[in-house]
């Protein structure tokens, strides 16, 4: 199963790579990394939207976690569409109406339970 | 029920009529007139109030179209279908010539009740077709005006009040649009007369005795004429049977008093109806009234608590007749009273701040003025009579030094005249007795004079007495003057102080906006800290198994792994603990010492917590930050929680700027705008400059030298306490010796250049 994690902060990548190590050495998840909401746009263009899962912080310089969101359920090309969670920092109720109204499948608040994230993940059959 | 009901259209018809005369006579504008209504207006045709009789109307509409209305009615008797006037316009003719025929044959009451009748109806279909068709232009005609007149003649030869009474109104109504005041008033009078002689025909549905008599009473406030105008509110009060009529009279009689200004006289005519009931129908005109005298009485506590129970009644009112209330009418109200009881705080919430601290710091520098002004007038009135007193002390001791030489002059004289007459007595013996009886006589001169003498020191030390008295009185005058002054000055003070609070919530103001950023911020950190400690814990489970089978090598890569992590949880716990020191120094008062401080960090450390911040206000807020940091800058000195404060300012404002402008730009399809902020740090002359720009709005050039005054803001109310670059200005030129300064262009951009000397 492939993953795409956007966040603006850096050390996301480390810390993804250490929690999911075993699984990612057994093979059972790949992992790719982009800090902005462009990046990660470029990368599924590049890759031709392969990941199936997409972790995505919401409050990031330039375009938003959310702005990323609309783009990604809002293209037709990207068959079939994505699962797209949000993690965030801000778990308020409007910020969790707005992702929800936008289509996103999940949304999780920072500090990350990486516990229930790999719950949540085993729901999900990869393509 | 059915009475208050025609009570409640009565009130609403008379705000019509107002609206309409002064809209025709006067042109008062619309601003005037609204003020007016808001200090318990004058109603100068309230008796136009008469013409609310409904079930007249339907009876009225019902003769005049036996078939039935030609169109559904609005406000009782207008057709809403303007096809509909050509039946009206048939109706006139037809009626017209009906009451020609009937004013040209003989007399009968059979034939006169039929006129007036017909005269009635035709001023009805009349006013529908030239009144309120054309309002505005003109609501009566004299055409109409000379049926009405009619009409009040054979009503009163009937003896049928109603439409006696119908027909004073309407033609009182049509001298006040015409201006002609006296004589309204002499109709309105005739109304109040048609009462006290007891209404004819069972007029139950005419309206309540007091109103006639307001009506004079208003009429004779616009001539003038206050005794009259009392004369006839305090008839409206006696005649007044019902609570409803009692409460409406003094209601009137207290307005006019609060117009005249005594207040005391308008809560004594309020202050005889029963207790407070906030139940009671109109109750709130009465509490707003009593609350209005009491604060022109400076009675602000009394004041609130009535503006309150007003509020409440007029808020329950309202609800009852499922009316929309508005809260803010009694807003200025609430603001007096609060500046009244020196809560300039709570009055804020009231009113623009800007308003009220100008209200209460030119009060009271003029009262300042007022009051150094009569202490200078005084102390130099004091020094004048100082200098009289001490004049004329000095008049009475030479007086005094002047009557002894005189009397020691005369006594010389006295004794030598004595030694001559001694002399004369012993060489003429022969003359003696004439002698003698001169002696005598001078010697009643010398007495009389003495006396005269005694008289006048009598007069002068009561005199100087006076003076004295005086001079004490004068003397604690000025001292109560000084102790006005002391007590003018604290007011100042205080003042200050306000001044001092508000700058204190413009900090909290920025804190708040910091608060969200924070709550982001510190969540991040925390994600890592909690996470990558996790981690250690299994990579630690697994190092032990792997010690256990010996495999070194696994081991040290573990091990490896946690040290990294462990770097990790460090700076990042690190990175919240700076965060919080942060919030923890913004909110601190400045300790104001500098310290070592490196510029780069701070100005991007608050780049974002002020970016986070504007974003979890405004989630569709955007806006691109470049920084251009000088890495050659090294440490300077500053007071940190100062300078973080306006680098806060200036980006709050700055992102602010980019965020109104998209959404201008949002508006206007075909143009991109691409919001950006920009930070430059640079080492230049030996001095530190910092630039913060922003492609923003732009300041306009006419308040571009206002930016920095105090309570300057172009940020609708609430949103901005005008002291944010005011306080910055301060900081950086007065704290730090540095300078601040804006270039901009108008809808391009602003940019705010820090200088300061390393």
């Amino acid at each position: 199963m492939k993953i795409l994690v956007v966040d603006d902060e850096q050390d996301m990548r480390m810390l993804f790579e250490q929690r999911f190590r075993k699984e990612i050495r057994e093979h059972l998840i790949d992992f790719a990394f982009a800090n902005s909401g462009e990046q990660a746009l470029e990368y599924l263009d590049r890759y031709k939207h392969e990941a199936v899962l997409i972790l995505s912080d919401i409050n990031m310089p330039g375009m938003t976690g959310l702005e990323l969101l609309e783009r990604i359920k809002g293209n037709a090309l990207y068959v079939p569409p994505p699962v797209v969670m949000m993690i965030t920092a801000y778990g308020d109720a409007e910020n969790y109406r707005h992702a929800m109204a936008l289509g996103a499948d999940d949304f999780l608040t920072k500090p990350v339970d990486f516990i229930m994230l790999k719950e949540k993940l085993k729901m999900i059959e990869p393509g | 029920m059915k009475k208050i009901a025609v009570y409640v259209m009565l009130v609403f018809i008379t705000g019509i009529s107002i609206a309409t005369a002064q809209s025709r006579g006067t042109n008062v504008s619309n601003a005037k007139a609204e003020k007016e209504k808001d200090k318990f207006s004058i109603d100068i045709s309230s008796a136009m109030s008469e013409l609310a009789d409904v079930s007249d109307y339907q009876l009225a509409l019902s003769r005049i179209f036996p078939k039935g209305l030609p169109t559904p009615v609005s406000n009782n008797y207008y057709p809403i279908d303007k096809s509909f006037y050509p039946k009206y316009e048939a109706v006139k003719n037809e009626y017209q010539d009906k009451i020609a025929a009937l004013e040209a044959s003989p007399r009968t009451t059979q034939m006169d009740s039929s006129l007036l009748f017909y005269l009635h109806d035709l001023v009805l279909v009349r006013e529908v077709l030239y009144g309120k068709k054309n309002k505005g232009t003109s609501f009566y005609d004299d055409t109409t005006a000379t049926y009405l007149a009619r009409e009040k003649i054979i009503a009163h030869q009937l003896k049928i009040s109603k439409y006696e009474l119908d027909a004073l109104s309407r033609l009182e109504a049509i001298q006040v649009i015409k201006g002609d005041i006296r004589k309204a008033v002499t109709y309105a009078i005739e109304r109040t007369e048609l009462y006290e002689n007891g209404l004819k025909n069972n007029c139950n549905t005419c309206n309540t005795i007091p109103k006639a008599y307001i009506a004079v009473a208003k009429h004779y406030v616009t001539l003038k004429e206050n005794s009259n105008a009392l004369l006839y509110y305090q008839k409206a009060k006696d005649h007044a049977k019902t609570a409803i009529d009692k409460e409406y009279a003094a209601q009137q009689m207290a307005a006019y008093y609060l117009e005249v200004k005594e207040p005391q006289k308008a809560l004594d005519a309020l202050n005889l109806l029963e207790k407070d009931s906030t139940l009671r129908f109109l109750a709130f005109l009465t509490f707003k009234e009593k609350a209005i005298a009491l604060l022109q009485l400076k009675k602000y506590d009394d004041a609130l608590i009535y503006t309150n129970r007003a509020l409440d009644a007029e808020q329950l009112y309202n609800q009852k007749k499922n009316k929309k209330f508005l809260p803010s009418t009694y807003d200025s109200l609430f603001a007096n009273i609060y500046l009244g009881l020196n809560q300039p705080y709570n009055a804020l919430k009231y009113s623009n701040k800007a308003d009220v601290i100008e209200k209460i710091r030119s009060t009271a520098e003029q009262e300042k003025a007022l009051q150094d002004q009569k202490l200078l007038a005084a102390s130099q009135k004091l020094e004048l009579e100082k200098i009289k007193f001490e004049l004329e002390n000095k008049q009475i001791t030479v007086q005094a030094q002047k009557q002894d030489l005189v009397n020691k002059l005369e006594k010389a004289r006295i004794k030598s005249e004595a030694d001559k007459v001694k002399l004369e007595q012993q060489s003429r013996i022969a003359l003696l007795d004439n002698d003698l009886k001169q002696q005598n006589r001078t010697r009643l001169i010398l007495l009389s004079s003495l006396g005269v003498l005694a008289v006048f020191l009598v007069i002068l030390f009561r005199n100087n007495r006076q003076k004295k008295q005086a001079y004490t009185l004068l003397n604690q005058q000025s001292h109560a003057l000084r102790e006005q002054k002391e007590e003018l000055q604290t007011t100042l003070e205080n003042l200050n102080a306000t001044q001092n609070k508000l700058i204190q919530s413009e900090k909290l103001a920025s804190l708040g906006e910091l608060t969200a950023g924070i709550a982001h911020e510190i969540q991040n950190p925390l994600n890592f800290v909690n996470n990558f400690s996790e981690v250690n814990m299994e990579l630690l489970e697994e190092m032990k198994a792997e010690i256990q089978s010996g495999n070194n090598e696994e081991v040290m890569a573990i091990a490896n792994n946690i040290i990294e992590n462990e770097k990790k949880i460090s700076h990042h716990g690190k990175r919240a603990d700076s965060i919080v020191k942060g919030m923890l120094q913004h909110s601190r008062k400045s300790t104001g010492t500098k310290e070592h401080v490196d510029l780069n960090v701070l100005a991007d450390e608050y780049l974002r917590l002020s970016y986070h911040g504007l974003r979890a206000k405004d989630k569709s807020f955007n806006a691109e930050m470049h920084t251009d940091l000088d890495q050659s800058l090294g440490t300077v000195l500053v007071i940190p929680q100062d300078f973080g404060r306006v680098l806060l300012n200036l980006y709050t404002n700055a992102f602010y700027s980019v965020a109104e402008k998209k959404k201008i730009s949002d508006k206007q399809p075909g143009k991109k705008y691409e919001p950006g902020v920009f930070i430059k740090t640079r080492k230049k002359d030996n001095r530190a400059i910092i630039t913060i720009r922003d492609n923003g709005l732009g300041i306009p050039k006419k308040i571009l030298d206002k930016i920095f005054q105090p309570f300057f803001t172009t940020k609708p109310t609430g949103e901005g306490t005008g002291l944010g670059l005011s306080m910055s200005y301060d900081i950086i030129h007065k704290g730090h010796g540095g300078e601040l300064t804006a270039t901009t262009q108008e809808g391009e951009y602003a940019e705010f250049m820090i200088s300061l000397p390393l």
